[in-house]
């Protein structure tokens, strides 16, 4: 062990400190700096529509398999997405395996808050025949090595994954009622928007660190994660608990995550026109 | 659909007694202490080893040896059909299997009370589920430096119209059997062999005979990766 890993054992606190205190982070990384982002596109076959994504040392997959379900009474022109996340043992020894944990049924929940808000899918677009068939799109999210801020890298590898989908033409015989899928997937989906989210690790009322690592998080005491659409509307804020942060800094965290959309979203459009 | 084409090759260009192409890696990331990936064919896994480290439940520890858990997921996507419960009681019937088998290699006695829990994600399916997690497992465990007495190494074998074919795909195992033999290369010995749908006493020999040299095809192959892993890694170790 060498000096510096017997000093952060002993003393996390301090270790942790000492770097803010210079204006960095332990990774090398100024306190609003993000990570490189990497997207790969179409990386589990078997799915409709795939995406892995690496945020640092943050890798999730997120595959969407459709399925054909049957509009609810109350809504019989709509269709379904239905995101789900799960985080493993194998990720983190913090997760420990059976039902879904808090934090992931959270994550989850979140992805759902930011499709609907945003308006990314229009759902009666997802609807084949009224009140008869609609395709239920299941975006499901492993996190395959946890590094801090599965928010955004799980919202992104949603992103990447639904516009990689292809679905199946299917057709409708009215007379027969018989419905016939084609076997070759054609139909990609209709995304109206593409929000991207930036999270914040509160450290300090002074001190934010943009896309913090598993180590960020730990020592810090709060997380606030901006969502912005490409056209630079704010669609989602979502901050539970934690420390206070205030008004003026809330505004400059919006401005940083709005200037980092675009970026990502020139990823994605990159990672799928590799593909093609 | 013919399996095996007049000519002798399979859909995907092989012969019947040849390996898909198998890619793998060892050490992915930094905080189990040991992980690697391994792609044959189709069929993508990631296994990931954490410990020996202090057992969690102190009713299971075991002052003797260690204990062994082994824990395998499968994506939701990772099928023809979208699983809907990640661990339902074929996952866990496996992962009971994969841990056996590693009971069998693993010296045991080296770490007392101890625990190795090993985690496999299966990312995609096309045959061969449970061989791919064994190799993966054992590349794993080979990166955490666990001690084990060889390796082992797992292939499937199936047969189709009195032709036995190795390392069968979704497709194939379908039409027939699936004999999966996991074996310990440099003994020689069997630790697992499991066999789905009914085989002909007379053929089985020869389904058998082909996973088994199989298997010694995925050792010469994980043996090479393990090899050049470990040169790497010394080239790196000897500029300090």
């Amino acid at each position: 062990m060498t000096t510096l890993e017997v000093w952060k054992t002993f003393e996390p606190d301090n270790y942790y400190k000492t770097f803010l205190d210079s204006n960095k982070r332990p990774d090398g990384r100024r306190l609003l700096k993000f990570r490189p982002v990497v997207v790969k596109v179409g990386t589990v076959s078997t799915a409709e529509g795939s995406a892995t994504v690496r945020f640092g040392h943050t890798t999730v997959v997120c595959g969407v398999k459709a399925e054909i379900a049957t509009p609810t009474l109350n809504n019989p022109h709509q269709g379904f997405v239905v995101p789900n996340v799960e985080l493993h043992p194998c990720c983190s020894p913090n997760f420990t395996s059976g039902l879904p944990g808090v934090q992931a049924m959270e994550l989850s929940q979140f992805i759902q808050s930011v499709l609907t808000s945003a308006g990314v899918l229009d759902l009666a677009d997802l609807c084949v025949v009224p009140s008869k068939y609609s395709w239920c799109l299941y975006c499901d999210v492993v996190c395959i090595n946890y590094d801090g801020n599965v928010y955004d890298a799980a919202l992104v590898a949603v992103m990447a994954a639904l516009q990689d989908v292809k679905l199946p033409k299917l057709t409708y015989d009215e007379e027969n009622d018989k419905a016939t899928v084609a076997l070759e997937r054609t139909l990609p989906l209709n995304i109206k928007s593409r929000p991207i989210s930036s999270t914040f690790t509160l450290y300090s009322d002074t001190v934010q660190l943009a896309d913090p690592t598993a180590e960020d998080e730990s020592q810090g005491s709060g997380v606030t994660t901006v969502v912005v659409r490409e056209d630079g509307s704010l669609c989602y804020l979502h901050k539970p608990g934690g420390r206070a942060v205030p008004t003026t800094t809330l505004d400059s965290l919006v401005l940083l995550a709005a200037k980092r959309v675009k970026k990502i979203n020139e990823v994605i459009a990159k990672a799928g026109q590799e593909v093609d | 659909m013919e399996i095996i084409s007049p000519e002798g090759l399979r859909q995907d260009g092989r012969t019947p007694t040849c390996l898909r192409i198998i890619k793998c890696r060892l050490g992915l990331y930094d905080r189990p202490n040991g992980s690697a990936y391994i792609e044959m064919g189709n069929t993508k896994v990631l296994a990931a080893v954490y410990g020996p480290r202090e057992v969690r439940s102190k009713n299971k520890q075991n002052l003797d040896e260690c204990v062994i858990q082994c824990e395998m997921s499968r994506i939701a996507a990772c099928g023809g059909e979208r699983v809907r419960r990640a661990r339902d009681k074929r996952t866990r019937a496996l992962s009971h299997q994969i841990a056996g088998v590693f009971h069998a290699a693993i010296r045991k006695s080296k770490y007392p009370g101890s625990q190795i829990d090993i985690y496999v994600q299966v990312l995609q399916e096309d045959g061969g589920v449970m061989s791919a997690c064994v190799n993966a497992s054992t590349l794993a465990l080979i990166h955490a430096g666990v001690e084990l007495l060889d390796y082992v190494t797992s292939c499937t074998a199936s047969i189709n119209k009195q032709t036995a074919i190795l390392d069968a795909t979704n497709m194939e195992g379908q039409a027939g059997c699936e004999v999966t033999v996991s074996l310990l290369p440099n003994k020689g010995s069997i630790v697992s062999l499991d066999s789905s749908h009914t085989v002909h006493r007379d053929q089985f020999e020869a389904v058998m005979d082909l996973a088994t040299a199989g298997c010694q095809q995925v050792y010469q192959e994980l043996f090479s990766q393990v090899e050049a892993y470990l040169q790497d890694k010394h080239a790196i170790m000897s500029h300090r």
